[in-house]
């Protein structure tokens, strides 16, 4: 006879209705334990492509926040969308709350540090010019509307799939596939109206 | 090739940063930050022998003073230490919260 699964088995092989439920019920640490397990890395990325590249610390102080504003709120929680909806827009306004707060404080770290390093074989004018594009790129994204602002750093800096993005941001993925259209349309726009041209 | 392609390429090309991880302690100061703080059994101590010094202090102050006094205080100071908790309480969940 093979031997029981651990209690942290049951836990994994749960859905996360059910342990919600013993979360009110009981109190369960385990469950949530396993709740935070698979929320953790969505809710975090949701809060840096709100936050900003340079905001790093501040996203994972939101992703802990949000972690606990959820459990104790946990008997709030009517199952009209799915957990991970619920708990996503919880995160998603806790973000944009910290963002209106901090405003005008500087990232920790510069764009051009996050747009990553030039390739060491280009020339030096072509390397300026490809940093200046950069930095504008970076700067006209902030500028953007918040929820193309997060589409684009999903997609494009964090790697999600539009399946994803439209699961964190609660949404159809027709509607991300057309934030990320049109975030694509406005920046160029912006960099038009910068002197950049492709 | 259009200009959403160019852009999508541009876009490509600009966010190459490597994608941020949460730190390896993620799980346990959550976990930590759950429970509520309890104070230590030496502040339990010092807590439990300042109530009662204060309790004995404000009935002895307060020997001589009638009934309807004696209970507005007892009220007053009821409501003050319930805010006053409360209030304690919601710092220490911030600080739990904030600080990583």
């Amino acid at each position: 006879m093979p031997p029981a699964p651990a209690y942290s088995d049951a836990c994994r092989e749960a859905d996360d209705v059910s342990l919600v439920e013993r979360c009110r019920t009981s109190k369960d640490d385990a469950a949530f334990a396993e709740l935070v397990r698979r929320h953790r890395n969505k809710v975090f990325r949701l809060a840096v492509s709100i936050l900003g590249q340079g905001f790093v610390h501040e996203a994972e102080d939101v992703a802990q926040d949000v972690m606990v504003r959820v459990y104790h709120a946990l008997g709030s929680f009517r199952g009209d969308s799915t957990f991970g909806s619920w708990v996503y827009r919880i995160a998603f306004n806790q973000a944009l709350n910290l963002k209106a707060r901090m405003r005008y404080r500087a990232p920790h770290v510069s764009d051009e540090a996050l747009a990553g390093l030039p390739s060491a074989d280009r020339r030096a004018d072509d390397e300026l010019q490809a940093a200046e594009r950069r930095r504008a790129v970076m700067e006209c994204t902030a500028e953007l509307p918040e929820v193309y602002q997060s589409a684009l750093r999903l997609h494009y800096w964090l790697g999600a799939s539009i399946a994803e993005i439209a699961e964190m941001l609660d949404a159809p993925e027709n509607t991300v596939k057309s934030y990320l259209h049109r975030a694509r349309q406005l920046l160029r726009v912006m960099l038009t109206e910068r002197g950049f041209h492709e | 090739m259009n200009d959403d392609e160019l852009m999508d390429q541009l876009l490509r090309k600009t966010m190459v940063a490597p994608p941020p991880q949460l730190s390896s302690g993620f799980d346990a100061k959550v976990m930590a930050a759950m429970r509520p703080r309890r104070l230590s059994s030496s502040g339990r101590v010092v807590i439990g022998v300042y109530a009662i010094a204060a309790l004995v202090l404000t009935v002895w102050t307060m020997r001589e003073a009638g009934l309807a006094v004696i209970v507005a205080s007892a009220l007053v100071t009821a409501a003050v230490s319930f805010g006053l908790s409360s209030y304690a309480r919601a710092l220490a969940y911030r600080s739990d919260t904030v600080t990583r």
